[in-house]
């Protein structure tokens, strides 16, 4: 019977250490969501609640129900890394994949320190809300109204997007990214070496209404041959390197009206 | 005694799953090496041996190098969101055979789609890869000795990376490779090297543009370029550099 009570005891702090890895990473897979606890304040099911800065990893897909977001990262749950770890979390074609506090306005506000990357958010209709300072990389973000919406400082590199577009306020850099089937949106910051296509409207780029944004070996175009542009916006915008626009060709850019 | 006996029946009952899934690593990558491939089974509808059938989306991850035998494919990668890391480990195999396939729909395009390829060799196969849309090929070696032995689909990105020929689909990035030519239907191939690249080195298509910018084209003879293919930044072309 002691003995019996003793193999129980070692699987169960087995099942229980597998929640945490070796490294320190918290694991998340479908089930650990559904359970909830992933941190103190985390109900079960979705969203998943990040609610203390860590590291967290991603070690099954996962498939969020119509309506809620997938995470929701609250106020002070500063400095948090999601490695997707190749995974894919798929939402019901509403509500954000990645979401967090907004202010009165509706503008992303109060958690800084955000870093995502290795997997893909699809389907929601908006893939990652974040303010301050988040870095987002080798992702694939496929078929959110909008796919991303920063405020400021955020990186931007090695993504893929399709259908939606990116809004990346202030001071940011996005390199090495495909857009495809979207728009950008720079109000500062430097846009270089991406691919970007858009499906029907010409403005592809916009950027500039507080600072300058510089933008270089870019290469844009509508996938229907028809014109694209960039939207100057009332700061400006200027080409670092040559780019590609289609027929305008070093690209055009139009001022916004005031 | 009987008790003892008893207690680790108990014990090795409840962690038998466990050590059936053994292949199952604590991030919840499924392991492959040689001897697993031979086993089969590794996801739903994996026979034993060649091809290694992927049906499931998920992370799979090399801990050996596979020998493909003659007459056979590596991979049969039939689900979307498929990561395979090969951990620094190769894949080689013969002439005639692909070392990572997806089905083709009736029109000839590959289904299987997100496929992130990296970290590993692929060589000895008529195609390397040969993948739909959303394709992420990083951090590797990749050749063939058919035409195009890097195939893959709509908004991909092939990064870092040592390639033979490249075909693409509409709007990809090619960056910081030293590769063969590319062709696609639109994008962008920035910083890098080309060798020995005959014949047309980069295409593109009537409303697919190509823009170009810090390459070196290293080539013997004139370097062409095909349709809609435009300059951006300067580039390093030919036998001087022009």
């Amino acid at each position: 019977m002691k003995q019996a009570a003793l193999a129980i005891l070692v699987l169960a702090l087995g099942a229980q250490s597998a929640a945490q890895a070796a490294d320190s990473d918290i694991l998340i897979n479908q089930q650990r969501a559904m359970q909830g606890g992933i941190t103190p304040n985390d109900a079960p099911g979705f969203p998943i609640t990040l609610a203390k800065g860590g590291h967290y990893k991603l070690v099954g897909p996962l498939k969020v129900p119509r309506d809620v977001q997938g995470m929701y990262i609250p106020v002070m749950a500063d400095g948090i890394t999601i490695d997707f770890n190749g995974f894919e979390m798929t939402g019901g074609g509403t509500s954000v994949g990645i979401d967090s506090p907004r202010d009165s306005v509706g503008h992303y506000s109060y958690v800084s320190r955000l870093d995502v990357r290795n997997g893909t958010i699809q389907n929601f209709n908006l893939g990652i809300g974040f303010a301050e300072q988040a870095r987002i990389e080798n992702m694939r973000l496929l078929n959110n109204g909008r796919n991303i919406d920063v405020r400021s400082g955020a990186r931007i590199v090695g993504n893929i997007t399709d259908g939606g577009s990116v809004n990346c306020y202030l001071s940011c850099l996005m390199q090495g990214n495909i857009v495809r089937r979207g728009s950008v949106l720079i109000e500062s910051g430097t846009f270089i070496g991406n691919t970007v296509t858009t499906p029907a409207g010409d403005i592809a780029l916009h950027g500039g209404n507080f600072a300058p944004m510089g933008y270089g070996n870019n290469t844009i175009f509508n996938e229907n041959g028809k014109d694209v542009k960039i939207d100057g916006g009332t700061a400006g915008v200027g080409p670092l390197d040559p780019n590609y626009c289609g027929q305008h060709h070093p690209c055009l850019a139009v001022p916004s009206s005031p | 005694m009987r008790s003892i006996g008893r207690t680790f029946t108990v014990a090795f009952v409840a962690m038998s799953p466990w050590l059936a899934g053994a292949a199952l690593a604590a991030d919840g990558e499924i392991l492959i090496d040689q001897q697993r491939a031979l086993n089969g089974a590794i996801t739903p509808g994996d026979e034993p041996g060649f091809p290694i059938t992927i049906s499931r989306s998920g992370r799979y991850k090399l801990v050996g190098s596979l020998a493909v035998p003659g007459s056979k494919d590596g991979f049969e990668i039939t689900a979307n969101g498929v990561t395979l890391d090969l951990n620094g480990y190769e894949v080689t195999g013969t002439d005639g055979k692909r070392g990572i396939n997806s089905p083709l729909d009736a029109k000839g395009q590959p289904t299987s789609k997100r496929l992130t390829v990296m970290n590993g060799r692929i060589a000895g196969f008529n195609v390397a890869i040969l993948t739909g849309d959303y394709a992420i090929v990083d951090n590797m070696r990749a050749s063939g000795d058919g035409n195009n032995p890097i195939q893959v689909g709509d908004a991909s990105r092939l990064s870092n990376s040592t390639l033979g020929k490249i075909k693409c689909g509409v709007a990809c990035l090619v960056q910081g490779n030293s590769m063969g030519s590319v062709t696609m239907s639109g994008g962008t191939v920035l910083g890098n090297f080309m060798y020995g690249a005959l014949g047309t080195v980069i295409s593109g298509s009537t409303n697919g543009p190509v823009g170009y910018a810090n390459n070196t084209i290293q080539s013997s003879e004139k370097t062409k370029f095909g349709e809609n293919v435009h300059p951006m930044s300067p580039n390093c072309i030919g036998p001087k550099c022009e």
